[in-house]
């Protein structure tokens, strides 16, 4: 792998700036925003409540737009994009894990895996589906409808989604938020291993420490803004950190 | 995938789109049952017909003055001698003169009409076995005047043998020796129909024919082709009146008179289908909102991952699709196992239909299937799209709503398509006189009124709900209370679930006050215009039009009698001031002498009694005519080949009774021959009480048993039940859309439960009982009913006020709002709402209270 393209962004934000509401109810959500993040990485993004990390995450993913200001995928810029193109950018080079409600209940575990692909029409990498099956150990539940998988399963499941399509960029909406602390530690350590072995390039929002100490690095975002960031985190060095941007 | 998405979409929410799909097959069955049973009775006669002319290669009849009366078409008779003439051309092997009389009723031991609901006819007895479909089973042919032959069918069911006397109406009673039992080709009667078969020369003097005959029937010799013999029949014949058809031809025509009317009857029957359909269509739409709404986490998701609009719209539109097709295969098969259940009944009421099975054209199954998916497809299209747009974002909100509604803009809208609707039917209705513009207007209007209602619909559900919930709380405490604000929490739902209710019960409104105000009229224009102590009337059964007018000059005979009149009716073509022959008009004959007595036709000029000599016509005809008193009217009464001409002795202004012209029973029986009287109106003599009169005329009647002697309230009250009758019959043909919109209400109250299982798991843990939460739903479902029923009554008020005003000079005077049946309208429609809410209720209950409040 050259430098060249361990350097070139997977994906960033220029001067992204995204408001709700008008007049007295403004809000700024984000406020002038430059992030960066880089190929083969994992990156948490990390605020108290209200501190846009959610609101960057959408931007970046294409799934809302930014009052003004820029998005990059790559070299691809994604607030000039018609709904159509943003809908196949989506489709083949997105990954997309939320905190819930990301299974199509009607459709199998197999089926939500490989929807994207089926969406585009494009024939499925089995080889690859299959490893990624392995690796989120899903192999005796793919006939399981998402009712009948536990919450941890279904968020595996919803990994392995995100994987299946080998894309650009996984983004993540606090995977977590809603699971127990082993199934946490399940899907963080697949996400990681993604990351190790794959190559894959995870961004994730999250508010739990245990959580960020996965990532490669922790961008931390307060009123809008980025306020501050650390490389190679453990979990006691992002709590300080957040027990400095209390104050 | 799309489809995979679709298949699996509808098998996940099977109930709802059970629902659905029954709104589609209660409307497609209605249509295609009634396409199949007409077809299976227009095989029936056409199977009838081929039998009946089998043997006939040529019809010589004179042309017809007058088509498509209550009797057919109308033509004078062909003088006897022809036959002997046709017989005469080269080719001919045989030529028959055929009679055939209606209203001849065959009388049973007990002196019961044999015959049902089918016509009761007599015929010549046709000795030529190829020109006639008659076969004896038993006996011979009839020889003299008192000699008749019966069809087999009312032999075995009347018990009647070769010997037996009979008694017949003609309409005038006569005893006659059965001398022979026939059978109609192969069946022992046809279509339930009872017949007697005379000598020629009685059926001719029954049909007041005598030397005549309807028209001739013809066999070729062997070897002459139907055309070679009809090209010599007309070279034969020049009198350009008389023509000739092959039998071919014949049958041709005699089928197609029978498609046409039951044609009427399947647009008709149409029409009751299309409103259902457009019900159901309704709830289409409804139900695939309220759906899309509920899966909009789903959709968007699938959005996220990267499904394109077009996808989730094929998605969407694919589960209606297979709804759609799926109903309108239960729907087609639903409408022929219909059909065959009428057919049964029919059978059990004595016309049974020829054939093993219900007829079911090709056309009826593709007519079915398109319009059931069609349907069902147009209703999802607006819902499809509404998906098709999800933004991708709405997978992470929490909770999936419909958007609000802009009430300004809805009411303001609402009311310009409102006005504009009103316009285009009131302009239709009162301005308008061109027949295939007024009907564009008022259909396009009513369509606008409707359009209005349903855009504004929303925007009254807040205030509505406010009034009519208002006791709700004091009556059912917290449950009445929650029952109101559900309705008020989606007003966009209620609303278009209340307004499914609202186009059937409109109808139903507008129905029942055309029909109060139908029979205020009649009460009216009798009691206003008929003066009479007593009446006679033909009696129940559609196929009796009338009685001997023996009876009418017995009863005149009577010493209590002062004076009697029978009524004749008819139509006829009166030539126009351009000379040319006009449509068919009404003409009514009475007494010369009576008719003042009986009649008050209003202002006069000139006198009514002396339209011995000459015809009365009303102003208004008058003025259409050009004509004045003295003038005079040609007209042709259908039966003779020449025109009348009758000087004008009286013009009158009240046509609701008399019409638009009167002429004499006298001029009547020379130029009509018809005959029987429809009616007879009775003045007792001064001194005598009508009761008196009544006992005296009774004996009279012994030998006319379907023959009804009525005093002029009875009688009057009696036209006015006719209306009851037709308004009922209107009453089940929408009861139809009625019920479709009553499921609408379980589904949408099934889909808001599904909705609130949180809301109800967590109202049960704190303590609401099983039977608070199945009384806010039922009261929810009452909210709602009452809300599309009460519009729905407004709505047909203004349908009913506004036709029945347009139709004034029709003899519809009186406007009836019917004040005590309405009331009855909303009743029955709560009830009915708490019928529907069974299900959601008793579903909304059962529900477990730690499964409810987990559930997201």
């Amino acid at each position: 792998m050259s430098t060249v393209t361990v350097e070139l962004a997977a994906a960033r934000v220029v001067e992204a700036t995204k408001v709700y509401g008008r007049g007295d109810t403004e809000v700024r959500a984000l406020d002038t925003v430059d992030a960066s993040f880089e190929r083969g990485r994992f990156t948490a993004i990390m605020g108290p409540s209200g501190s846009g990390k959610s609101t960057l995450l959408h931007c970046l993913a294409g799934l809302d737009h930014l009052t003004s200001g820029h998005v990059f995928l790559g070299e691809l810029e994604l607030s000039g994009l018609s709904e159509k193109q943003l809908t196949k950018v989506r489709r083949d080079r997105l990954g997309f894990v939320f905190q819930s409600y990301n299974l199509v209940p009607t459709l199998t575990a197999a089926e939500n895996i490989t929807l994207p692909a089926d969406l585009g029409g494009r024939p499925i990498d089995q080889a690859w589906v299959d490893r990624v099956i392995d690796v989120v150990d899903l192999r005796n539940r793919l006939t399981h409808r998402p009712s009948e998988l536990s919450g941890g399963q279904q968020q595996r499941v919803a990994v392995a989604r995100a994987l299946a399509n080998q894309p650009d960029i996984v983004f993540a909406d606090e995977p977590t938020g809603n699971l127990d602390s082993k199934s946490s530690g399940d899907i963080l350590r697949f996400m990681r291993k993604a990351v190790d072995e794959f190559n894959q390039t995870i961004v994730m929002v999250s508010h739990d420490p245990v959580a960020a100490a996965y990532a490669d690095r922790v961008v931390f975002l307060a009123d809008g803004r980025i306020v501050d960031e650390i490389q190679s985190p453990t979990r006691e060095s992002v709590l300080e950190h957040m027990a400095r941007l209390g104050d | 995938m799309v489809w995979r998405i679709t298949w699996r979409g509808l098998l996940s929410h099977a109930l709802r789109f059970v629902m659905t799909a029954l709104a589609i097959v209660l409307g497609i069955s209605f249509l295609v049952g009634s396409f199949v049973i007409t077809d299976t009775i227009r095989s029936a006669f056409d199977d009838l017909f081929a039998q009946a002319t089998k043997g006939t290669d040529e019809i010589v009849r004179f042309q017809a003055q007058i088509k498509n009366t209550d009797l057919g078409d109308v033509r004078p008779p062909v003088p006897a001698s022809l036959v002997a003439a046709i017989e005469a051309v080269p080719g001919v092997r045989a030529a028959e003169g055929l009679i055939q009389v209606p209203n001849v009723q065959i009388l049973d031991r007990k002196g019961k009409p044999a015959g049902s609901f089918a016509p009761q006819v007599g015929y010549t007895w046709v000795r030529d076995t190829a020109l006639s479909p008659w076969r004896l089973a038993s006996g011979r042919p009839p020889r003299t005047a008192g000699e008749v032959v019966i069809d087999r069918g009312t032999a075995i069911d009347k018990r009647f043998h070769v010997g037996d006397r009979v008694n017949i109406l003609t309409p005038t009673a006569k005893q006659y020796v059965i001398v022979g039992i026939t059978r109609f080709g192969r069946v022992d009667r046809p279509l339930g129909t009872t017949a007697s078969l005379f000598t020629t020369t009685e059926a001719q003097r029954i049909a007041n024919k005598v030397g005549k005959f309807d028209q001739i029937a013809v066999a070729a010799q062997p070897g002459v082709s139907q055309e070679q013999l009809q090209s010599r029949l007309r070279a034969a014949f020049t009198d350009p009146q008389i023509e000739v058809l092959t039998g071919t031809q014949y049958r041709k025509e005699q089928q197609s008179n029978i498609r046409k009317q039951l044609g009427f009857i399947n647009i008709a029957l149409g029409i009751f289908a299309g409103v259902g359909l457009l019900v159901g269509a309704f709830i289409i739409f409804n139900t695939f909102t309220i759906v899309v709404a509920q899966r909009t986490r789903e959709l968007a998701l699938m959005r996220a991952v990267g499904a394109s609009p077009g996808q989730v719209f094929r998605a969407v539109l694919g589960e209606s699709t297979l709804v759609g097709l799926i109903a309108s295969i239960i729907g087609v098969a639903g409408g022929v196992a219909l059909a065959a259940g009428l057919r049964a009944l029919l059978a059990a009421l004595g016309v049974s239909l020829p054939g093993g099975s219900v007829v079911v054209e090709p056309r009826t199954v593709v007519l079915g299937l398109v319009v059931g998916l069609l349907v069902t497809v147009l209703a999802a299209l607006m819902p499809a799209r509404k998906a098709a747009t999800t933004p991708p974002i709405a997978a992470l909100r929490e909770v999936a709503v419909e958007g609000e509604v802009d009430l300004a803009r809805r009411i303001t809208s609402g009311v310009v398509v409102f006005a504009v609707g009103t316009a285009a039917l009131l302009l239709g209705l009162f301005v308008v006189s061109s027949g295939t513009q007024e009907i564009w207007l008022v259909g396009l209007g009513a369509l606008g009124v409707f359009g209005g209602v349903i855009t504004a619909g929303p925007a009254v559900v807040r205030p509505f709900a406010r009034l009519f919930g208002a006791p709700l709380p004091r009556l059912r405490k917290l449950p009445g209370r929650l029952a109101r604000d559900n309705t008020l929490r989606n007003p966009r739902r209620s609303a278009r679930t209340a307004i499914a209710l609202t186009v059937g019960v409109s109808l139903v409104g507008f129905i029942t006050i055309f029909g109060a105000s139908a029979k205020k009229s009649i009460r009216h224009v009798f009691g206003g215009q008929l003066h009479a102590d007593y009446l006679l009337t033909p009696g129940s059964g559609g196929f009796t039009p009338g009685f001997s007018p023996d009876v009418t000059a017995a009863v005149a005979k009577l010493p209590q009698v002062d004076a009697v009149t029978g009524l004749r009716l008819w139509e006829v073509r009166v030539r126009q001031p351009n000379g040319k022959l006009g449509g068919n008009d009404p003409i009514a004959a009475l007494e010369p002498s009576v008719i003042g007595r009986v009649l008050d036709a209003g202002h006069l000029q000139g006198n009514l009694e002396h339209i011995d000599r000459g015809i009365a016509v009303s102003q208004k005809f008058a003025k259409h005519l050009h004509v004045r008193l003295g003038d005079t009217v040609t007209l042709t009464f259908g039966a003779e080949p020449q025109d009348t001409t009758l000087p004008v002795v009286a013009i009158y202004e009240k046509t609701s009774l008399a019409g638009p012209m009167l002429v004499s029973i006298a001029t009547f029986a020379q130029h009509v021959r018809l005959n029987f009287d429809f009616l007879d109106v009775i003045l007792a003599k001064p001194g005598v009480t009508p009761t008196q009169m009544a006992d005296a005329v009774k004996p009279i009647l012994a030998s006319y048993p379907t023959v009804k002697l009525e005093d002029r309230n009875k009688f009057i009250n009696d036209q006015a039940k006719q209306v009851d009758q037709v308004v009922a019959f209107i009453y089940v043909l929408l009861a139809l859309s009625v019920i479709i919109a009553l499921l609408g209400i379980a589904n949408t109250l099934a889909l808001s439960i599904y909705e609130r299982t949180h809301e109800i798991g967590l109202l049960r843990a704190v303590g609401m009982s099983r039977r608070q939460v199945r009384s806010s739903v039922r009261w929810e479902a009452v909210l709602i009913s009452i809300l599309g029923t009460v519009i729905g009554l407004v709505l047909g008020l203004f349908f009913g006020w506004a036709i029945t005003a347009s139709l004034r000079d029709q003899g519809f005077t009186q406007f009836d709002i019917a004040p005590v049946q309405l009331v009855v309208v909303v009743i029955v429609g709560g009830l009915a709402a708490v019928g529907a809410a069974v299900v959601p209720a008793w579903r909304a209950g059962r529900m477990d209270v730690l499964d409810a409040i987990h559930t997201e």
